[in-house]
């Protein structure tokens, strides 16, 4: 059995390659996971989706060969896990974020994202004292059916793993490949079975305007003919999720997480907002959820620091996205609220404070539940995703589409 | 169903030397990850430091306040905007 357990500090280069990835992508903007609640856009979808079915593979294949990893899946407490998601996903339809793509956010020097922090901190402060209550205490125990995943208890059955991971990675591709990124748009399957497929009017159009977004309220000009420019134009703007690029990166993100489970623990992002309320506010003498989180959370609060830092060096070196915390309202927010900077404010604050609120009264959140936890097929992490996406769309639904 | 954009063209800016600008950030995010080493050596369990994490943290978010004020010296405000599309469907 082939074991390790790495130094703390090298997390850091885990959440730096993920950050600089995630911020390339452009979901680090909160305009790409508002659209996805419009339904507009699904970029997030199809790159999880990739990630998560090369990570599958990878993880179940070689703990089959006898590599030993930090599993660290998820618990399912029925009720408080699907409770918790659908807090989360009303969140991210408000604030546009996920916990993790706040400290890319950050890293980019988005100004609503120092909100969205501030919020979170408040959200995961909230739930430590929840936890504390009897109905905290309920929501964690009642129908708990432990550590689970889809070949039955964690550790168990890895031969039946790997093929049932065969299958999930299977159907995590076909999503990817058939699920149109733009509403109204073709997919990777269109696109690749019809030979001289071109970009309509329309599409282009889009990608255009995509890059705008991407591009708007960044102190620094893009320039011309260079990385930056094919980066934001070409690559993050593209339907083709199966090209060269967009496919690597979610490959490569995959991959990323298996090795952190291998290095040290499950690719997480939330935990770190209440082992910052632990240190700042509610001590683990006077509250056990604190005491829970600062004895197990291991290297996630440097990954976390890895995150911002591989925003921000996505964002100089090869985006040029970086806005020096410039006003920059999302359009989808500016459509339906307007161009006033204390609404927004109040919107970051807000939805990241549910998020986070909902991420820990769940037990993880986009990194550690749907991320991490998908890959590892834990039952928890897909009960959790598919109440995220329903209240996500749903609550999105009510507010933008007016 | 056919589309008309109108765009609205913006001044471009032209790119300005960041050699000392990229060469402070690479030297702090290096500067960064050493002090985490050291504050946190070899310590591989599941409860961090926390002052190791604060010190880390710390220059981070310096660094990155540091290089917003630089960029906003060095291109005096700029601010990308972006361009209006307006599609406009028509009915056949």
């Amino acid at each position: 059995m082939i074991s390790v357990t790495a130094p703390e500090w090298l997390g850091i280069f885990i959440g730096m390659i993920i950050g600089g990835l995630a911020e390339a992508w452009g979901i680090s903007n909160p305009e790409i996971l508002l659209r996805l609640g419009t339904w507009e856009d699904r970029l997030f979808v199809g790159c999880i989706a990739i990630a998560i079915g090369s990570g599958a593979l990878a993880l179940y294949g070689l703990s089959a060969l006898g590599v030993a990893f930090h599993w660290g899946v998820k618990p399912d407490y029925v009720v408080g896990v699907a409770l918790g998601g659908a807090i989360f996903g009303t969140g991210i339809a408000i604030s546009g974020y996920v916990p993790g793509t706040i400290w890319m956010a950050l890293g980019e020097g988005r100004r609503d994202a120092i909100y969205a922090v501030l919020g979170g901190l408040l959200g995961a402060a909230t739930w430590t004292v929840i936890y504390q209550t009897a109905f905290g205490n309920w929501l964690v125990t009642f129908m708990n059916l432990g550590q689970i995943y889809f070949g039955g208890q964690v550790g168990t059955n890895l031969d039946a793993g790997f093929l049932i991971a065969v299958v999930w990675a299977a159907i995590m591709f076909t999503v990817a490949y058939t699920l149109p990124r733009y509403k109204g748009g073709k997919s990777c399957a269109y696109v690749n079975t019809h030979k001289g497929y071109k970009l309509s009017e329309q599409e282009t159009a889009r990608y255009e305007e995509l890059a705008g977004v991407l591009l708007e309220g960044s102190s620094m000009p893009l320039g011309k003919e260079n990385l930056p420019e094919k980066v934001n134009h070409d690559w993050s703007v593209s339907s083709n999720l199966f090209g060269v690029v967009m496919l690597s990166v979610g490959v490569i993100i995959g991959l990323t997480v298996v090795l952190e489970m291998f290095l040290h623990q499950i690719f997480g992002e939330s935990t770190t907002y209440s082992w910052m309320v632990a240190q700042l506010w509610l001590t683990p003498s006077a509250w056990r959820y604190s005491d829970v989180v600062v004895n197990t959370i291991g290297w996630e609060p440097f990954s976390d620091i890895g995150t911002l830092l591989g925003g921000f060096l996505a964002s100089i070196f090869f985006t040029r996205r970086f806005q020096a915390f410039n006003n920059v309202i999302p359009p989808t927010w500016k459509a339906r609220f307007g161009n006033s900077q204390i609404k927004r404010a109040a919107g970051a604050f807000t939805g990241a404070y549910l998020m986070l609120l909902g991420a820990r009264m769940a037990g993880g959140c986009a990194s550690g539940h749907i991320l991490s936890g998908d890959l590892q097929m834990a039952v928890s992490s897909l009960e959790f995703f598919v109440f995220v996406m329903i209240f996500l769309l749903l609550v999105a639904r009510l507010i933008y589409t007016r | 169903m056919s589309n008309q954009n109108a765009k609205l063209e913006k001044k471009e800016v032209a790119l300005k030397n960041e050699r000392d600008v990229k060469a402070f950030i690479v030297v702090m995010v290096v500067l960064t990850i050493v002090v985490a080493a050291l504050t946190s050596g070899t310590y591989n369990g599941y409860h961090p430091n926390p002052n190791s994490v604060a010190i880390t943290g710390f220059l981070a978010v310096v660094t990155i306040v540091m290089t917003a004020v630089w960029y906003r010296e060095k291109y005096g405000d700029y601010y990308y905007e972006r361009r209006t599309l307006l599609l406009v469907f028509v009915q056949p």
